[in-house]
């Protein structure tokens, strides 16, 4: 059995978002190999990292967390990306999910609400992700 | 100014003097917008509805999320 942990990537240009979203991640198990401020710097730590998932904002300097999202499923379609923004429109959503998006989650909840949405997701994600490890 | 009678128009405007205001933006020529005209054009064109965004919650992305999971499958 793979025993690895899940490499996360975390792009969002207020750090102290990357860091609650990092809290949960690791309180998960999973472990945050890299985190970016912008979408030009989300992209190239993606091809550097490669990482089993990333947490994305859409709101990004340089490049918007949509493009970047947009690039990254182009190089490994079997990232598994999950939105994380203020963006609260329908299009906006469906945009993402068109593009590839597993979920989407809004930054207006509670940071409980946020971690419950995260921790419910998790072990899906993980299970997936480690079994294609093994395959 | 001109006299109020026997379609005198204002020299500003264009708007016919001495009538009453709707009628006066009814009126031939007058250059006056008819805001209750154009709300209800602006209503049944539905003019504004470019500028409105479909506000969602968390739990209408998670039924959006299950169910294009759902039709995937």
């Amino acid at each position: 059995m793979d025993t690895r942990k899940v490499r996360v990537l975390i792009a969002d240009d207020e750090p102290h978002i990357r860091g609650v979203i990092g809290q949960i991640v690791q309180s998960l198990g999973g472990e945050v190999i890299a985190e970016a401020a912008d979408g030009v710097e989300a992209l190239a730590l993606f091809k550097r990292t490669r990482p089993d998932m990333v947490i994305l904002d859409i709101n990004m300097p340089k490049m918007t967390g949509n493009e970047a999202l947009s690039r990254m499923l182009e190089s490994d379609p079997d990232t598994l990306a999950v939105m994380m923004t203020a963006q609260d429109s329908i299009d906006a959503v469906q945009e993402c999910l068109d593009l590839g998006a597993r979920n989407y989650i809004l930054k207006s909840n509670p940071a409980e609400e946020i971690y419950r949405l995260v921790r419910e997701s998790w072990p899906e994600y993980s299970r997936e992700i480690l079994a294609r490890g093994t395959q | 100014m001109s006299a109020v009678a026997g379609g005198a128009r204002c020299p500003h405007c264009g708007g016919a003097l001495g009538l009453p205001v709707a009628e006066a933006a009814r009126a031939p020529g007058s250059l006056r917008y008819d805001l209750v005209a154009l709300a209800a054009m602006a209503k049944s064109e539905k003019a504004y509805d470019e500028t409105v965004k479909v506000r969602v919650s968390q739990e209408d992305i998670r039924k959006l999320v299950e169910k294009r999971r759902k039709k995937a499958k």
